[in-house]
């Protein structure tokens, strides 16, 4: 089904590399590579594929190859759409293959992948949403307690800047040390700043996948940050990320009504 | 007699509007207490969030972010992506537990010397009754040492 | 090398003597569904069964974040404090043989030519007590590197399980001795007994000797780029591996004047070969996956004539992108 038209796509030469899942070890699915049409046999496309590819489209080298055919997951949709309105791909670049109900569709514009994310689709957020109620419940000393204690483990590796499809500075901010605006080191000052500073970059244009908690070695729910951050900006401003392929970013648009309760 | 706590109060207020009213306050004679060290910024648009964060890092107890009134300012709509950052900003700073209770976020306008020396005062009370802010600025020594704090992960 | 028993209805009575002696014990400890090294109190915080931690125990002679010096500037006065005088001492329980084997190759690389004062400081003050690996998975392959689940390597005393609430002991080195000397009525005599019932069995994955020999020649061969375009340039690999060395040096403003810290780096990160001039010569992530392989099999081998892999999985586990360094390292091999 899906794996004939990965075959067909690479075969005619309507795209240059195929990105999709492959078996791993140990029963799990990883990410495959291939430009040719006699391996599209290897791929996979099941509930085990969560892993949001968008992230590879940023590669210079991948984009260097032509263009790019990826097995699409919902959130990886979201994450084509949300770049396309940041202008890192032009219409037509990307082909996604994406599942509704069993049927394979090829979205080849952004016409396509609008009208795809616009559909009704089960939401996979479910138990993060019960968390950020959960802290959100908690006191302000209890929630300072929480978070300094979850940051205090985190190592510095920045899988979850790396893994995110909206994480695409080729010199991010915490790399610049003229002048080093975010503490390096993963003191409890360095680890604070810098997830502050991620969900302040991320805000309104997170899609929601979850990748940052899922790569994170040692499985901080960094991911609730961002969510929180959605749900807040969806509340008081109406706009809500990788829905649509021009631009409508909270905090670079505004307007003249825009309320708030905490200003003198 | 012990010593009354004095909090150290930073502000970061926009050039045009509430520099120029903390301007007017001074050449009004309105008396309003010293706590406060003023930042003056081009525009409140200017200010990056992360710039509260050093003042608390800093030993901050209290912070002001003060500009001009909407559709008053100088750059047209600076304090208009201002508000919306700080609605963000404000947010996840709740969230995440640090006290939003010591920021506050005004407009004071250039002919608002009076309303400037008020809010000063204001600010400066409540934080008295909050107390010093150590929990932000203790941070920077956890997980370097002394070397009994040293996380091992 | 002097051998006992120890009953393991012990080891919690040696856990307080350890204490009491003024001693930090770093062992396993559960964090949610996965294990991490941690500082305990009582055996009973020790994580029960595990196979390997998420983080490897090199944050005790490498920390994470270590303050080399701080100064404070008073008056026209420059003041220095040197941080590695207040080193404590510490027992490692619960190492993994891989894991006691990585220590070798970070005293090589820290001690060999100028000896890193931190570091040897460090490594004098910890004691290393290593339990024999009864279990193992997929992604462990310290057989395939010349190493085994008893190895003793690096050890300063190894526990393994006979059964019977038993564990056999070898005591390897004078720090080993002076544990044992110290709580002589925990330990009884033994004979020299064969661990390899004990142990777990593991097939080995790929020839070493042919690895070594290959990737001589492997510098520019195509498949490297194929095979690194999953990698996502994060640190997960070097900061939870036990060997990787590499560290940055900042330095940070504090009230009054300062501190030097020293930090965990990773080769895998895309600007850690970027030049002042802004010329980075390792732009490309296969280029980056490529040096990772190279100085693990090759680079380390020519400097300090160690591979500098334990097998541990460490990396396997927690890659986000699933690279897999066994699969790598036989692709390299076929090849």
């Amino acid at each position: 089904m899906f794996k004939e038209k990965i075959e067909k796509l690479l075969g005619e030469g309507k795209v240059n590399i195929m990105i999709g899942y492959t078996e791993s070890t140990g029963g799990q699915v990883r990410v495959f590579f291939t430009g040719l049409s006699q391996e599209s046999n290897e791929f996979v496309f099941d509930d085990r594929c969560v892993q949001n590819l968008a992230v590879y489209v940023n590669k210079p080298e991948i984009k260097a190859i032509g263009k790019i055919g990826i097995v699409a997951n919902l959130s990886t949709v979201k994450a084509l759409l949300q770049l396309a309105s940041e202008s890192q791909i032009k219409d037509g670049q990307v082909i996604a293959l994406a599942m509704n109900e069993n049927n394979v569709i090829e979205l080849d514009t952004f016409a396509k992948m609008e009208e795809f994310v616009a559909n009704p689709h089960k939401s996979a957020n479910d138990e993060a949403t019960k968390k950020i109620q959960e802290i959100l419940n908690m006191s302000r000393e209890k929630r300072w307690e929480y978070w300094t204690n979850e940051l205090s483990s985190c190592i510095k590796c920045y899988a979850c800047r790396s893994a995110c499809p909206m994480c695409y500075c080729t010199q991010c901010t915490v790399d610049c040390n003229q002048p080093q605006w975010i503490p390096v080191a993963s003191h409890h000052q360095g680890n604070m700043e810098w997830h502050i500073l991620r969900a302040m970059h991320l805000a309104g244009r997170c899609v929601g996948c979850g990748e940052c908690s899922r790569a994170c070695p040692v499985d901080i729910p960094i991911s609730l940050l961002s969510f929180m951050l959605n749900d807040h900006i969806k509340d008081e401003f109406g706009q809500v990320a990788g829905t649509k392929a021009t631009l409508d970013y909270a905090l670079s648009s505004f307007k003249v009504e825009d309320k708030e309760n905490f200003m003198r | 007699m012990s010593e009354e706590f004095e909090p150290k109060i930073i502000s970061f207020v926009c050039n045009w509007c509430t520099y120029a009213g903390a301007d007017l306050a001074g050449t009004s004679r309105v008396k309003y207490a010293s706590n406060i060290r003023i930042i003056r910024f081009p525009c409140t648009g200017r200010i990056d969030f992360m710039l509260l964060l050093k003042a608390f890092a800093s030993g901050a107890d209290g912070i002001i972010v003060s500009g001009c009134h909407p559709n008053d300012c100088h750059y047209t709509s600076g304090n208009f992506h201002a508000r919306r950052r700080w609605v963000v900003f404000r947010k996840l700073l709740d969230f995440i537990g640090i006290d939003t209770k010591r920021i506050c976020f005004s407009w004071v306008s250039a002919a608002e010397g009076a309303k400037w020396g008020q809010l000063v005062n204001e600010v400066v009370a409540d934080i008295k009754k909050l107390g010093p802010y150590e929990d932000y600025a203790k941070l920077s020594e956890m997980g370097i040492g002394p070397i009994e704090e040293e996380v091992y992960v | 090398m002097a051998t006992k028993k120890i009953k393991i209805t012990n080891l919690p009575k040696l856990f307080e003597d350890l204490k009491k002696s003024g001693k930090t014990i770093i062992a396993p400890k559960q964090k949610g569904a996965k294990v991490y090294f941690a500082p305990v109190e009582h055996f009973d915080q020790v994580a029960p069964s595990y196979i390997q931690t998420v983080l490897s125990a090199k944050s005790v002679a490498f920390p994470r974040v270590e303050e080399l010096f701080r100064y404070e500037i008073k008056e026209k006065e420059i003041i220095q404090k040197d941080n590695y005088t207040k080193i404590p001492e510490i027992v490692i329980f619960g190492l993994r043989p891989c894991d006691a084997a990585s220590f070798e190759y970070m005293k090589e690389f820290f001690l060999k030519e100028n000896p890193d004062v931190h570091f040897k400081k460090r490594m004098d003050n910890a004691t290393l007590i290593t339990v024999s690996c009864s279990e193992s998975d997929e992604s462990c392959f310290c057989t395939s590197v010349g190493l085994s689940p008893s190895s003793t390597k690096g050890s300063d005393i190894v526990l393994t399980n006979i059964g019977n609430g038993n564990m056999y002991v070898e005591v390897l080195t004078e720090k080993g001795d002076n544990i044992i000397n110290a709580n002589t009525s925990l330990f009884e005599e033994s004979e020299t007994i064969d661990k390899e019932p004990f142990v777990a069995k593991l097939t080995s994955r790929f020839d070493l000797n042919t690895v070594l020999e290959k990737i001589q020649t492997s510098y520019d061969n195509p498949e490297w780029q194929k095979n690194s375009y999953a990698c996502i340039g994060c640190g997960a690999c070097a900061f939870s591996c036990p060997t990787c060395s590499c560290f940055d040096i900042q330095d940070e403003q504090r009230e009054n004047g300062g501190v030097r810290l020293r930090l965990w780096d990773t080769c895998g990160q895309q600007l850690f070969t970027v030049h002042a001039s802004g010329h980075n010569p390792r732009h490309v992530q296969s280029q980056r996956w490529k040096h990772r392989i190279l100085h693990k099999f090759k680079y380390s081998v020519d400097n300090l004539d160690m591979v500098s892999c334990v097998g541990c999985g460490r990396c396997i586990r927690v890659c986000p992108a699933d690279m897999n360094i066994i699969e790598q390292i036989v692709n390299l091999v076929e090849v």
